[in-house]
């Protein structure tokens, strides 16, 4: 639950009070403490300690990241992989394949981005899921997007498509529905 | 464990939700910029017809993003560029309003601490 707690406790309150200039907020918590900004700021990235937080940031880092568990280690002196880009969607051999499958149909009959006409006209006598599959992006459009863009999207939806919140977000939903990803895979680990 | 990380991002989700909320009633027509933005809408869900959005983020992303046609408002605008950029100050100021929110909700955990902090001395400017 550590990562609950550190998700909501940064906050910076920083005010630039010349006369004429913008009044600046830097802000996103609901503790306002100037002064501890910088310790705040370091809790941030401790969100790292958590293998599974990690998980969902670099997805496939986690042999990289364990160090970081071990009690009473300097988590700055390991190798952190701050540094280190995000796995991209499309990639890598599996996502190509998983992505490959997602887009089979598409692929298989004609690109919407080459011959939108036909396309259409394809749509229309396909199957309803299918139909609806082959609107998504196709493999080349997904490739290189990084995965952890999809990781929040794909739990706002998660918890707007649930009956037991008023949360709603069409757009994120639309988004969600737009991208042609095999979301199940979040779920399953 | 899904329901766990739903629970997760939704509590993340209504903290800052609630900050921005809070902001726009202070000041209606500010100025929010939303660092490292990536897909979030929050501008729509928390729109008050009068607030000027900036959702920033790598150009990579902003371009994924505007495949996705979302709807178009003249007052969301979506800047590619790096927290680290000196330039993006200097976009960010010609939309400055009376009041300006910066939110950052899933941009510090990727960076170290000098990193932060160089990205918070950034945004002073």
């Amino acid at each position: 639950m550590r990562y609950f707690l550190s998700g909501m406790f940064f906050a910076i309150r920083n005010e630039v009070e010349k006369p004429g200039e913008p009044r600046f907020e830097i802000g996103s918590s609901q503790r306002q403490f100037g002064a501890v900004a910088m310790v705040v700021l370091d809790d941030q990235t401790r969100l790292a300690e958590d293998a599974k937080v990690m998980c969902h940031r670099r997805l496939g880092h986690l042999d990289a990241e364990a160090g970081a568990l071990t009690p009473g280690t300097d988590w700055l002196a390991k190798q952190f992989p701050d540094n280190q880009t995000p796995n991209r969607v499309g990639e890598s051999s599996k996502h190509h394949s998983e992505l490959q499958m997602f887009c089979t149909w598409k692929n298989l009959f004609v690109s919407h981005w080459h011959a939108a006409p036909f396309g259409i006209a394809l749509n229309s006598i396909l199957p309803k899921p299918v139909a609806a599959q082959c609107n998504r992006f196709n493999l080349k459009i997904l490739r290189g997007v990084a995965q952890t863009l999809l990781i929040p999207l794909h739990y706002y939806v998660e918890e707007s498509k649930s009956e037991s919140n008023s949360f709603k977000d069409e757009i994120a939903e639309r988004f969600h529905e737009a991208i042609a990803y095999d979301w199940s895979k979040f779920d399953a680990e | 464990m899904t329901a766990v990380r739903v629970a997760f991002f939704d509590k993340r989700r209504a903290i800052f939700d609630e900050q921005v909320r809070s902001f726009l009633e202070k000041a209606p027509d500010g100025l929010v910029v939303n660092l490292g933005g990536g897909l979030n809408t929050r501008f729509y869900r928390l729109d008050n017809s009068q607030v000027e959005w900036i959702d920033l983020d790598l150009s990579g992303v902003i371009a994924f993003r505007k495949k996705l046609h979302e709807p178009e408002r003249k007052r969301h605008r979506m800047i590619a560029a790096s927290v680290f950029d000196d330039d993006r100050v200097v976009e960010i100021k010609r939309y400055a309003r009376s009041r300006v929110l910066f939110v950052a909700e899933g941009l510090y955990p990727y960076f170290t601490s000098a990193m932060s902090l160089a990205a918070f001395f950034t945004q002073r400017r």
